[in-house]
């Protein structure tokens, strides 16, 4: 397998993963505001964003993985972990890296709850937005694919869509059904 | 909505979108605009340059005007420049500007092959031509 190849997988776990994983924070989003009431209650919404982590989980994997035997890419195992330490592009591949940690970190913490205290768990979770946002800038400064129209619109009005609803429950509290 | 038919829902956003990345990355394999653009190909080493060596010292030698047949000149023909790779050996007129070189008659060709034509040269009564050493032109960037 070439650098073609991974540099295929790379492209298309990273956009599949981009997809998955704002499912999973709107997921989030809806257990505490009332967006996905009309569709389905509570215990179900919570149900799906659990589901979604063995979804997007392989994917976020499979993108690094992909990357780091993309010898074009110049990605070193040290880039993986700590952020801004690459030879090029140093703010888009670190914002990667700072959302992987992030994503990382909640995802170990949420198995790990009922060992921990629940306020420190919730506040660890909430950085589950910042880690989507850098997700987001990584993919808007350094995706490939993301200055296509098709794919710009679809990322860029998810972003904006879960950026509402993120503002809307910190000024408001749970939404109005 | 039953929990079941969101977790289906999520697979198929999950295909949906896979399916649709990747007929997108394999539609368009190559983005000239990327935003990253990882330098690929070092700059190969540059070869040492070769020693120069000190010519040596060679007596004059001077052409007779008579010499039968003389040298022509074919003015159209450029003389070699620095940037060619070639030895070149033979003899060199210093009579004219621009320079000329000395096209032997045959029973001097031992002494002054070329690989290529050269311009010719009619030697005036008086001028006189000398033997170089070797030369060995190396390009220069």
């Amino acid at each position: 397998m070439g650098d073609l190849e991974f540099w295929f997988i790379a492209r298309i776990t990273g956009l599949t993963a981009f997809a998955v994983l704002s499912l999973s924070v709107l997921s989030g989003e809806a257990l505490r505001t009332s967006v996905l009431d009309f569709l389905a209650k509570n215990r179900a919404v919570r149900k799906l964003h659990d589901f979604t982590t063995p979804l997007w989980l392989p994917l976020v994997f499979a993108h690094v993985i992909a990357l780091l035997f993309d010898k074009t890419a110049r990605i070193q195992p040290i880039n993986v972990v700590v952020p801004f330490v690459t030879d090029y592009g140093e703010l888009p591949i670190g914002l990667g890296t700072v959302a992987f940690d992030i994503v990382m970190i909640v995802t170990i913490t949420s198995w790990l709850r009922s060992k921990m205290n629940n306020t420190l768990w919730t506040w660890i979770h909430r950085t589950s937005y910042i880690g989507f946002v850098a997700l987001f800038f990584h993919a808007a400064l350094s995706g490939t694919d993301f200055d296509a129209p098709l794919v710009s619109a679809i990322a860029w009005s998810t972003a904006a869509g879960l950026a509402i609803l993120g503002i809307s429950r910190i000024v408001w509290g749970r939404l109005p059904a | 909505m039953p929990a079941w038919a969101l977790r289906v829902i999520a697979v198929l956003v999950t295909g949906l979108s896979m399916v649709g990345s990747t007929s997108y990355a394999l539609a368009h394999p190559k983005n000239a605009n990327a935003p990253l653009q990882p330098p690929v190909a070092e700059k190969p080493a540059p070869e040492p340059e070769p020693e120069a060596t000190p010519a040596p010292t060679l007596p004059f030698r001077t052409l007779e005007p008579t010499i039968a047949p003389t040298p022509t000149v074919a003015p159209k023909t450029p003389a070699p420049t620095a940037k060619a790779t070639a030895t070149v050996a033979g003899t060199v007129a210093r009579a004219a500007t621009p320079p000329v070189t000395l096209v032997p008659t045959p029973t001097r060709a031992a002494a002054t092959l070329r690989p290529t034509p050269v311009p010719q040269l009619t030697l005036a009564a008086g001028v006189r031509a000398t033997a170089l050493p070797k030369v060995t032109y190396t390009h220069s960037s």
